[in-house]
């Protein structure tokens, strides 16, 4: 008796009896035909049945009637059997059907509002991946052991193909879906309310079908591009510049927030494009609506967004020469307005305070910003000659001098100060002017002993030592020194006379080439005082053999004691005013000729010295007749009943105003020097060159010499130089020069 | 002639030969009779016709017209160089009465005196520039004085069209 035990794999054994001697005998045979081995003949049909209502169930959204268990082992077996092949494709199918069908859904509706639209696809997707979700999960052994095995479309994979083919690039839907997703971006962009992660899933579901870019993503930025250049042209057109930077800061941060629910891959082209448009196209616009103004204002905030701006589309060149340009024109206005002279410097350092600060705060301290900064207020410096460096001059020495300006400046608001002139000062190319005019100040400071502090004054120096040289400062250091050294003398001049005089003399020997002119007066002085300088001159020849000794009697203070009836005073007054009271100690009562002949003043001084004794705020002499001005035929009448609180008094002298005198010599001293700076180029050069053409000798000038000059100037420095045998003209060659030793 | 004798015998002072200038002038020359002389002169005066030999001329014209006097200071009064002017540049210089007129003109810069580089600049130029001034370039290395007469002849001819 044989017993089949085995009726599943391939393995038969068939075990023979135990009567007679027979060994128990092993016969195993594999068997390949096993198609049918331990399943139903119609296994394949009636499991299809089931799976395929399954399916049908879940695209329906009706429950499953099996269970999950008995579904999977189903497919396994289906697998495993070798009915993938048919399996796979009937899935597919089935899923083709449903998807049509749903198409026909979107179909039926496509004259719904595209919003709607929208969530109509949306649902329609989301029902999708839940379903294949599900069938995926029950097929799995055939995504595994059948698809993958023979590169196939995973199930996945093949639910969105079917869904990109059947369902989105069906025509109607395609053109509808594209338009509902750019209108309800375009909404969003107008700040109407919508459902954003509606357009979140919707990019996504494009994104899973490989339909992100082709279909979506270029019409999505070419609208993007219509709606931003219709915007910002309207913004430019009918707002301020202000407005428009905002929006267009804006408008980029939402963007790249919009980025985020629509694609984080289109988040840079998106953004170039956004800038392309509001910004690089039109940029020279932007600049010329306001840039100018927003300056002037000082709106430092809005000067910050337009750089950050202009630095993202690499535009910073065209806004630096903006700002070049604005500060060389603003600042030629400033200084070439004539009228406004009195507060030009002020102004100027205002100017540059602004221009730093904004430098600072809103174009981020850019080196090339600082440059183009620096160049413009050289340029504009120069565009006047000769008054911006005078004034500058005036207005440093104005803070030098003591009085209630000065007092009310500590040290520290004093060198910022003068940080800042100097500042301004390093942009002037006519610096010699400047050492003309300060000097002149200084000057005055110095003999009337009227500088708010030392200290300040040698600071002042050093600074402009470090600016141009030991050279520059020569002259200047040496009035300091001078200072100094006339104290030693007076003392050992005080020393060396054996009878006091009356008149304590003291004495400020200057050396004439460090100072200003000074004009030399002829007056006469009265006799006790001549004989006192004549005394010192005498004492300081022995001292310095072949100097000579010119007074300046104008800057003369004296220290008089006066004996009014009604007390002693002392009264303190130039050298000038002294003259004329002294005359009254004759007599009471002198003509305007008397004082003229009595002194030796010319008309202009004499004038001006009795009015500071009869018309100022203390009066010495009474005028006859009373009037405001005094003339040849006035009478004087010394006041004897004069008295004052004090016991020391200033007689205010008539504040003088530079006088054009003083303007003329100052300024014919520099044209003087500057003459020779030229005269001593002219030989340096032809020296070095030994023949040269007259124009490049004129060229080589311009390029060497600091100060603007005219070409016929040269010529006449030339022309002298010829006549003094330093160089003639070439006899071979035309036009040119030939140096002689 | 009396000024191309002068040349010739390179006199210093007008109107004077020394005994020193005569006999060493006239030995040089290798002139020692009346004909010799005419013949002398005569070829001096086609001399003349070249330009070197003429600018040689004019020049000593400056140093003659100065005399012994003013040598140091290399500069000619003008009561002497406007004479000199007109006898030298008779018939090469057209605008020989302008240039006149305008040195002795009080509104322009007031000159008692021509520095020896005005005069010697002067003769070039007659012989370079145009006599409608049309090639005259300010820029050149002219003295300011030819400049200012370039500009005093065009103002004029404005004028005049006007």
């Amino acid at each position: 008796r044989r017993k089949n035990i085995m009726s599943s794999g391939g393995l038969r054994i068939s075990l023979r009896g135990t009567n007679g001697k027979t060994v128990p005998k092993l016969n195993i045979r594999l068997s390949r035909d096993r198609k049918r081995g331990g399943l139903p003949d119609n296994y394949e049909e009636t499991t299809w049945e089931k799976l395929k209502m399954t399916i049908r169930a879940v695209h329906s959204g009706d429950s499953v009637s099996f269970s999950f268990e008995d579904l999977y082992k189903c497919v396994e077996n289906m697998v495993d059997h070798k009915f993938s092949e048919n399996l796979y494709n009937r899935f597919e199918e089935e899923c083709k059907i449903h998807v049509e069908r749903e198409c026909e859904k979107l179909v039926e509706g496509i004259d719904i509002d595209d919003i709607s639209f929208l969530s109509l696809v949306n649902s329609i997707w989301e029902d999708h991946c839940q379903q294949m979700i599900l069938l995926r999960s029950l097929f799995l052994c055939l995504d595994r052991k059948y698809a993958h095995v023979n590169s196939l479309p995973s199930l996945w994979d093949m639910g969105l193909n079917l869904f990109r083919e059947h369902i989105i690039l069906v025509d109607v839907v395609s053109k509808k879906l594209l338009a509902g997703l750019l209108l309800i971006i375009s909404k969003d962009r107008k700040n109407e309310s919508v459902d954003t992660s509606l357009i979140k899933n919707l990019t996504q579901m494009l994104a899973s079908v490989h339909l992100y870019s082709e279909y979506f993503e270029g019409q999505f930025l070419e609208e993007t591009s219509k709606f931003y250049c219709m915007e910002s042209e309207q913004y430019l057109r009918d707002h301020t510049l202000e407005e428009f930077l905002n929006n267009v800061d804006r408008r980029l941060k939402e963007e790249i927030e919009r980025a985020t629910y629509i694609d984080n891959r289109s988040c840079d082209r998106l953004i170039a494009t956004v800038e392309d448009v509001c910004l690089r196209n039109k940029l020279p616009n932007i600049i010329e609506k306001g840039f100018d103004e927003l300056i002037e204002k000082d709106k430092g905030n809005y000067l910050s967004i337009m750089y950050n701006l202009y630095e993202r589309v690499d535009a910073l060149d065209l806004l630096k020469e903006a700002w070049q340009n604005y500060i060389q024109v603003k600042g030629k206005e400033l200084i070439t307005d004539e009228n406004k002279d009195k507060t030009l410097i002020q102004e100027l350092l205002d100017f540059k305070d602004k221009t730093d600060r904004i430098l600072i705060h809103s174009f981020k301290d850019n080196d090339v910003f600082y440059m183009a900064l620096k160049n413009a207020f050289i340029y504009f410096m120069n565009e006047r000659l000769n008054a911006p460096s005078v004034l500058l001059a005036r207005y440093l020495s104005s803070k030098m001098i003591t009085g209630r300006e000065r007092r009310a400046i500590n040290d520290n608001e004093f060198e910022t100060i003068l940080e800042k002139v100097m500042d301004i000062f390093k942009c002037i190319n006519e610096k010699d002017v400047f050492e003309a005019f300060y000097k002149k100040d200084l000057a005055k400071r110095l003999l009337l002993n009227k500088s708010a502090s030392i200290d300040a004054e040698k600071l002042v120096i050093s600074k402009l030592k470090t600016e141009c040289g030991s050279q520059f400062t020569n002259k200047l250091e040496g009035m300091f020194k001078d200072s100094d050294i006339s104290e030693e003398i007076v003392s050992n001049f005080k020393d060396s006379v054996s009878n006091p005089t009356s008149i304590d003399l003291k004495v400020q020997v200057l050396t004439a080439a460090y100072w200003p002119p000074f004009a030399t007066l002829n007056v006469n002085i009265p006799d006790e005082i001549s004989s006192v300088l004549t005394l010192f001159s005498d004492f300081y020849y022995t001292q310095y053999n072949g100097r000579k000794l010119r007074w300046i009697h104008a800057l003369g203070q004296c220290l008089l004691k006066a004996n009014f009836p009604k007390g002693k005073r002392e009264l303190q007054a130039s050298f000038f005013q002294s003259m004329v009271l002294l005359l009254f100690n004759e007599t009471d009562r002198l003509s305007y000729e008397n004082l003229s002949s009595g002194t030796g003043l010319d008309d202009l001084e004499l004038k001006k010295v009795i009015k500071s004794l009869a018309l100022g705020r203390v009066r010495l002499i009474t005028k006859e007749p009373k009037s405001r001005s005094i003339e040849h035929d006035d009478e004087f009448i010394f006041r004897k009943n004069f008295t004052t609180r004090k016991m020391r008094l200033k007689i205010n002298q008539i504040q003088q105003m530079e006088t054009q005198d003083e303007n003329t010599r100052t300024q014919d001293a520099i044209f003087k020097h500057r003459q020779y700076q030229v005269d001593a180029a002219i030989v340096r050069i032809m020296k070095t060159r030994n023949h040269l053409q007259h124009n490049l000798l004129v060229s080589e000038l311009y390029r060497q010499l600091r100060f603007k000059f005219r070409p016929i100037d040269i010529k006449r420095r030339i022309e002298r130089l010829i006549e003094q045998g330093y160089m003639e003209r070439s006899p071979e060659e035309r036009n040119s020069y030939n140096y002689l030793a | 002639m009396q000024m191309v004798l002068a040349w010739k015998l390179s006199l210093s002072e007008i109107g004077e030969i020394s005994q020193e200038e005569f006999l060493e002038g006239f030995k040089n020359l290798n002139c020692q009779n009346l004909d010799q002389l005419k013949t002398l002169l005569s070829a001096s005066k086609e001399e003349l016709n070249n330009g070197d030999n003429f600018k040689e001329f004019y020049l000593f014209s400056f140093k003659y017209g100065q005399g012994t006097e003013n040598d140091l200071k290399r500069v000619l009064e003008l009561d002497v160089a406007i004479p000199l002017w007109e006898l030298l540049l008779k018939d090469r210089f057209p605008l020989l009465n302008e240039w006149i007129k305008f040195v002795q003109d009080p509104d322009q810069g007031n000159q008692n005196s021509i520095s020896s580089d005005t005069w010697a600049m002067l003769l070039e130029f007659t012989t370079i520039i145009n006599d409608d001034l049309s090639n005259f370039d300010p820029f050149d290395a002219w003295p300011v004085l030819i400049d200012d007469f370039v500009n005093y002849v065009q103002q004029k001819k404005e004028k005049n069209n006007k």
